[in-house]
């Protein structure tokens, strides 16, 4: 969801097809027990910078890499914020200033935060905020919705209630506001969200009692969310993501449980 | 679409608006598939759009570990690949798809419990490899890497007490050769490369005293060794040999018996000299050549006698020519010296001065000296010192910390003008011998030897990247002891790479390490690609093929149809061609010809591409001709 959103800003520049990938494999850091839950995004210079955990010092770590002219070049790295727990999923986007967006869960209160992070200068311009009414070990994905000149975050987590909420902040006051999605399912892992260009809002879920995929869509400032299943032939649902295309067409890849399988479901407006 | 679908997409449209709950009312409109069934595929997928509507998803393969991806084209899923065959993936993933649609991944592996990433970016990886391994060998060696890729070591051998050679073309090594069988031989030795001609080497004989010269035009190998000089003077001791210009060699060397600096110069059908560079007394222990194209060759030395660093250059001095100081200090100056000759044609030297214990810097123009510079002031500083330079940086210095025994460098993004020496690898005693490089694109890489534990030696590499930011990469843990004699060797292909020779001292061989660059930029860049990114700025893409047997395309992008023009410079900074550009807004591709300026190929070696579009510099890239013969290969 998070490209569909930079297509819809009109900041991704058309792409070659039927490129062949390069995939150079290289260790970034082995300090310690790290790596986990990692997040990846790559600036419009091409440089990527990797968020993840480190285990052993219970860390959110940042990697980037600096190129040096001749076709390689090393990491560079920084310590961005402690009591992160280890095996939950957390989330990064850049926007169209180069600014990017992170929001992750932690083991200590506030549970979830949320920032801004500026490469250029190395420092946080927003935050890392407490996004309020989070909780202990959640799932989060997080994605930016353009709303007139304001970038507002929308983030989906998973909480240990069994529940699915979405949190948003009003880009003037700065205050979060929350919703539970599916009050009445048994709603697990996999957890992703996505906002099309009307800013209609949509969840994808596991719903653990049933093992289905389920999906939840709303508009931006309606009540009530509308659920519906999307697969229901054994055990499937579970490592969902969510992302909306520039027809509004949205996609599901998720993990077939039962066949060990990865399947794709796509709806079409 | 059917009235039946119409009219209940109203009504989910109608639902959406008022925010009213409709259970199941879509799930009949989802198209479902499986898109990769080979295994336990499915966990902890990250999924990407590109700006064409196609997803592309990393995930795990749960039974046996391995990381996998598998992408839309035009809507249509492709066949899964995998990344990661280690085996030891696990975790969550993440894709990144950049503006140019590049993939980039992250995840973890457990074999190492580390943080990984896969995408077209790659440091260089060392290749270690014995190239010799019969007899007591490697104590002392020279490396040539050539332009071409071609590696060709010179090493002593003790058990034969024979100065032999070893070559490697196309990564296949052939057999050694005994350049003179000896005995005596390999002490002072050197290796150059004569295009055209061959590999030729200047040595020392130790049991007479005598320089020696072995070349191909004058021995095919086997080679035949004569005495370059005819004197009765001890001669060789100290030894440099360089390939000028003109196809010539030049073999520099200490005279003992006089105390003085000489040279001969062979031009492939007789010797001339020995020409005395300056006659002493205490000459000769510390020099270094350079060739200044158009004017002649120059030296720098270091006058034991008054502790003093002397400069000899055609421009300040006819020949034969007067010596004078370059500096006028008092101070013991000049030992351990090391010089360089900018593209520009700028002369940098440094050096220690012994009374301070410090590292110094002097620049010369062609025209006068600068004032020497203090680069480190000290004490215990500037043993060990190289030099080196880029047209970005500038002059940037390693050396060795005496007192705490630290591998150092002075370099302008490590720290501000004037230099402050930075430490790189605080190891205790790290830094000895250390030499350093720095390619035209920014590259810095210095090789040191660090002690390790008792009294092993180990063969280090600190790179300097962009920015601030280095790594050390230790080449081997143990390539001799301390006061054992070891002489490990660094040669540099300009951006093609390093090689550095050293000695196992359990097998008593000799080894050489080796990087590879990589180049980033792939040669098949999608037209669509170009057109978008020219839309946004301007930009130099690069040069394909490279290397290049002759010809070559230049590719870049301009925000604007304007003129421009394109120069291709040699290896030594002289600019060979100049070509006026005519530019198209958008992608543009410029096909040169491998010519010079009045039609001659350009002979194989490392050229430089600078572009200039717009008024606007967009910056240059290095390219390696190997030649046209090789074209009908």
């Amino acid at each position: 969801m998070k490209t569909a959103l930079l297509a819809i800003l009109g900041l991704a520049l058309s792409v070659g097809l039927g490129r062949a990938e390069t995939w150079n494999l290289q260790i970034v850091d082995d300090a310690g027990d790290t790596g986990y839950d990692s997040q990846i995004v790559t600036l419009s210079d091409g440089i990527p910078y990797i968020f993840y955990k480190n285990s052993s010092s219970n860390s959110l770590q940042l990697a980037w890499w600096v190129p040096d002219g001749g076709g390689s070049g090393g990491w560079q790295f920084k310590g961005l914020d402690n009591y992160v727990p280890t095996g939950l999923k957390f989330e990064a986007i850049v926007d169209a200033q180069d600014h990017i967006h992170v929001a992750y869960a932690r083991q200590a209160s506030p549970y979830v935060k949320y920032g801004i992070y500026d490469p250029a200068t190395q420092a946080w311009i927003l935050g890392p905020e407490s996004v309020t009414g989070g909780q202990s070990n959640m799932y989060v994905d997080l994605t930016i919705v353009p709303i007139e000149a304001d970038l507002v975050p929308v983030i989906a987590a998973n909480r240990t209630d069994a529940t699915v909420y979405v949190y948003k902040r009003d880009p003037v006051s700065g205050v979060w506001s929350n919703t539970n999605v599916d009050p009445t399912h048994d709603a697990r892992r996999g957890t992703s969200v996505a906002v099309d260009a009307s800013h209609n809002m949509h969840v994808s879920y596991y719903e653990a009692t049933g093992a289905n995929l389920m999906y939840a869509t709303k508009g931006w400032d309606a009540t009530t969310w509308m659920i519906s299943t999307v697969d229901v032939t054994g055990n499937v649902g579970d490592y969902s993501s969510i992302l909306v295309d520039a027809s509004d067409r949205v996609h599901i890849v998720y993990y077939d449980t039962t066949n060990g399988d990865l399947k794709h479901a796509v709806l079409t407006p | 679409m059917s009235r039946r679908l119409i009219i209940l997409n109203v009504c989910l449209l109608v639902a959406l608006a008022i925010g009213y709950p409709l259970s199941s009312a879509r799930a009949q409109t989802w198209t479902i598939t499986t898109i990769d069934a080979g295994g336990d595929v499915g966990r902890f997928t990250d999924a990407q759009l590109d700006a064409s509507g196609d997803l592309h998803v990393t995930y795990l393969r749960y039974d046996n570990h391995t990381l996998k991806f598998i992408s839309m084209a035009s809507g249509i899923w492709g066949t899964p690949t995998v990344i990661d065959a280690s085996g030891y993936v696990d975790g969550a993933s993440a894709l990144s798809v950049a503006n140019d649609g590049r993939k980039r991944a992250s995840y973890r592996r457990t074999d190492q419990g580390a943080q990984w990433f896969a995408g077209p970016e790659a440091v260089h990886t060392w290749t270690f490899e014995t190239v010799a391994q019969t007899g007591d060998v490697g104590r002392a060696a020279s490396v040539l890497r050539l332009p071409t890729d071609e590696l060709a070591v010179a090493y002593r051998n003790e058990t034969l007490g024979a100065l032999q050679m070893i070559r490697s073309v196309g990564g296949v090594w052939d057999a050694p050769l005994t350049v003179d069988p000896g005995p005596g031989r390999g002490l002072h030795f050197d290796i150059a490369y004569r295009p055209g001609v061959g590999y030729a080497f200047s040595e020392y004989d130790q049991a007479n005293g005598a320089l020696l010269l072995a070349d191909p035009a004058l021995h095919s190998p086997p080679w035949i060794i004569s005495a370059a000089t005819a004197s009765a003077d001890n001669c060789g001791q100290q030894l440099q040999i360089l390939a000028d210009s003109d196809g010539g060699l030049i073999a520099s060397y200490k005279n003992a018996t006089q105390g003085s600096l000489e040279y001969v110069r062979y031009d492939g059908g007789a010797w001339s000299g020995p020409t005395t560079v300056d006659p002493g007394p205490n000459r000769g222990s510390y020099f270094d050549i350079t060739e200044r194209l158009g004017i002649g060759l120059a030296f720098s030395e270091y006058d034991a006698g008054n502790g003093a660093l002397i400069y000899l250059d055609p421009v300040l001095h006819a020949l034969p020519w007067a010596i004078m100081p370059a500096t006028a200090s008092e101070d013991d100056l000049g030992r351990g010296l090391s010089t360089i000759l900018t593209p520009e044609g700028v002369l940098g030297v440094t050096f220690r001065d012994e009374t301070r214990g410090a590292l110094m810097h002097l620049r010369y123009d062609g025209g006068t000296w600068d004032a020497p510079i203090t680069v480190d002031p000290g004490p215990s500083r500037g043993s060990s010192c190289d030099i080196a330079y880029n047209p970005v940086d500038g002059f940037c210095f390693s050396e060795y910390d005496g007192r705490n025994g630290a591998a150092m460098m002075a370099h302008p993004r490590l720290a501000a003008r004037p230099w402050v020496a930075s430490i790189v690898d605080p190891t205790p005693d790290a830094g000895l011998q250390a030499s350093v490089s720095m390619g035209p694109s920014g590259r810095l890489e210095c090789a040191y030897l660090v002690k390790g534990t008792g009294n092993a030696l180990g063969l280090r590499v600190a790179e300097i990247i962009t920015g601030s930011a280095y790594v050390i990469r230790t080449v081997a843990d143990s390539v001799g002891v301390v006061g054992g004699a070891i002489t490990p060797d660094v040669a540099v292909a300009p951006d093609l790479g390093w090689s550095v020779s050293y000695r196992d001292p359990t097998g008593q061989d000799l080894c050489l390490a080796s990087t590879a660059y990589f180049e980033v930029l792939p040669a098949d860049v999608p037209e669509e690609q170009e057109e978008s990114a020219g839309v946004a700025q301007m930009r130099l893409l690069g040069a394909f093929p490279n290397p290049a047997c002759s010809g070559f395309r230049v590719r870049f992008v301009s925000g604007k149809a304007c003129e421009g023009a394109l120069e291709i410079y040699d290896a030594t900074g002289r600019r060979t061609r100049r070509i006026s550009l005519v530019c198209a807004a958008g992608a543009n591709e410029y096909i040169f010809d491998g010519m010079n300026a009045i039609g001659a190929a350009l002979a194989p070696g490392v050229y430089f591409l600078k572009l200039e579009i717009g008024g606007q510099d967009l910056g240059s890239r290095r390219i390696v001709l190997l030649g046209r013969d090789r074209t009908q290969g």
